[in-house]
């Protein structure tokens, strides 16, 4: 079983993941991928200035590139 | 009947007689029962609502729809409601959903009902989508045309198998980290995933909110420029759909390869890549070159962190949309299934705030780097040899998360950078698989897409490759 979290929010999925009798090792295996995928997260930068939508960053690109399609 | 005929072909046939229709579609449902269930790609057919539509296009005289009687079926995430409160099955190729039904018809399925296609019913998908061999021990694992001891990628597993054996010209599929394009390829056709917003992901059973798109499967390149220009467009009930003026695609396909420059990022897309298949790739590039277009090498900075973080952000929104289900019904999940949702739940609002945050800069910042300098690069689809059923076919395990990871290395990025691409068949390797190559293009680039496919299937002729069914 999963041992040492110390994130409130892991322990609470955690235990939500016991409660609906996932089986353990799969819970590790989930737990061990999750983990390494958040920290490659944690490892990013967020640039400044950037735009709410990916929408948003598509029509500058294109208006930029004088494109007649908007 | 229709056997390996492209629509044009199929509409001249019904044109010469009205009671070729009924052939046809007779003939395409009982190959679809017959071949398609001997192939595992089949969910269902629906005989009476085939010929309900059948007599309706025809009552209605509209003889210049794009797709006037050309029966199709499409992967099993698209939804259609019947009239009268009846629905087709909305399963999601899961067990967990056992006889859900649909609430809606998808609006990709309203656009081709309306440009005149009769839908025959719907063929088999990874669970929940949720997969890239396109192993499913519910709904059955699709085998591949060409080899039927090797699998057809996924997760649109069974649009590609039916495809694939000519029983109809193109089909649909969807596309969050190379669902369209690994089956296409692994089959021997076209698959295109549009750029993020330019096709309705309204009424298809969700994976990513962010990252789901809805593409054709197709033997054609102008197969795919038809299905595409049907289903393109603003729709109010997708968030993320974008108004833009849509091209004429076939007209633009036509223009030729001449002058498109193309990339070969070296970076990333070749080093990950078996050698096999880098060479294969190199190859293409240079008949490109041969064909007219400008060539150039090219580095996609930071590149390797978008795989990883598309895995992380699907998880995410699969678990956002399907935990509850997950966790209530767990038995019913396959473990590697359940497994891959599972893996989303432990992301906090913050991260996934972060997540979808930090998306936006690195597209942003490669979209203006990458296309100031070419059109579209080229990358293998498949970093690997198609693998065979048996020997992907792995447990809840680390094996099985890195052969995911592994099998989309180069097409999950591009999900991920929200860019238009398109897998080309070309070849055979040395199992009689096919062997592809993508090309991915800048936002809304879908013309040059095709103009650059169309080109390279006259050079490959692949059209003529049939397997032997």
């Amino acid at each position: 079983m999963v041992k040492n979290v110390k994130n409130n929010y892991h322990l609470k999925i955690l235990n939500e993941l016991e409660k609906a009798k996932i089986n353990k090792e799969l819970i590790d295996n989930v737990y061990g991928i999750s983990k390494k995928q958040i920290e490659t997260l944690k490892n990013t930068i967020i640039q400044d200035k950037i735009p709410d939508t990916v929408q948003e960053v598509f029509t500058d690109f294109l208006k930029k590139n004088k494109n007649d399609k908007f | 009947m229709i056997n390996f005929k492209s629509i044009s072909e199929i509409k001249d046939l019904i044109f010469e007689n009205k009671n070729n229709f009924f052939k046809i579609l007779e003939s395409t449902i009982d190959q679809l029962e017959s071949i398609g269930k001997t192939l595992n790609a089949l969910r269902f057919t629906d005989k009476d609502f085939a010929i309900f539509q059948g007599n309706k296009i025809f009552s209605e005289k509209n003889f210049n729809l794009p797709l006037f009687g050309v029966p199709l079926a499409h992967k099993e995430l698209f939804q259609r409601k019947l009239k009268g409160g009846q629905a087709w099955p909305n399963e999601g190729g899961s067990e967990s959903r056992k006889n859900l039904l649909s609430d809606q018809t998808a609006k990709v399925i309203s656009l081709l009902d309306k440009a005149g296609s009769i839908d025959c019913g719907r063929l088999v998908s990874v669970e929940y989508a949720f997969g890239v061999t396109g192993h499913n021990e519910y709904a059955g694992t699709p085998k591949n045309p060409w080899n039927r001891t090797y699998v057809c990628g996924g997760s649109s597993s069974g649009s590609a198998a039916i495809v694939a054996s000519g029983i109809i010209p193109v089909a649909l599929g969807t596309d969050t980290g190379g669902s369209v394009r690994l089956p296409a390829s692994a089959c021997g056709l076209f698959g295109l995933k549009p750029t993020q917003g330019l096709v309705s992901r309204d009424g298809v059973f969700p994976l990513s909110t962010s990252l789901d798109t809805v593409g054709p499967l197709s033997r054609s390149v102008e197969d795919a420029a038809k299905v595409l220009q049907i289903i393109s467009g603003k729709d109010k009930n997708d968030n993320l759909s974008v108004k833009i003026n849509i091209p004429d695609f076939l007209t633009e396909m036509k223009k030729g390869i001449k002058k498109i420059s193309i990339g070969l990022p070296k970076n990333y897309f070749l080093e990950g890549s078996d050698k096999i298949v880098s060479d294969n790739t190199v190859k293409v590039f240079s008949i490109c070159e041969k064909l007219g277009a400008f060539t150039k090498d090219i580095r996609i900075p930071n590149i390797e962190t978008a795989n990883d973080l598309n895995m992380l952000l699907i998880s995410t929104e699969a678990a956002l949309s399907h935990k509850k289900i997950a966790l209530e019904k767990n038995k019913s999940f396959n473990q590697q299934t359940l497994m891959r949702i599972l893996s989303g739940v432990f992301t906090s609002s913050e991260e996934y705030k972060k997540l979808k945050k930090y998306r936006i800069g690195f597209i942003k910042n490669i979209v203006s780097k990458v296309f100031e300098e070419v059109d579209l690069f080229i990358t293998p689809v498949w970093p690997c040899l198609i693998p065979s059923i048996k020997e992907s076919d792995f447990g809840a395990n680390d094996k099985a998360a890195h052969l995911v990871r592994r099998i989309g290395h180069n097409t999950r990025p591009i999900n991920y950078l929200g860019l238009p691409a398109i897998s080309i068949p070309m070849g055979f390797d040395e199992n009689g698989l096919p062997l592809s190559i993508q090309l991915v293009g800048k936002p809304f680039s879908e013309d040059l897409l095709l103009r650059a496919a169309f080109s390279l299937e006259k050079e490959f002729c692949f059209w003529d490759k049939k397997p032997k069914i």
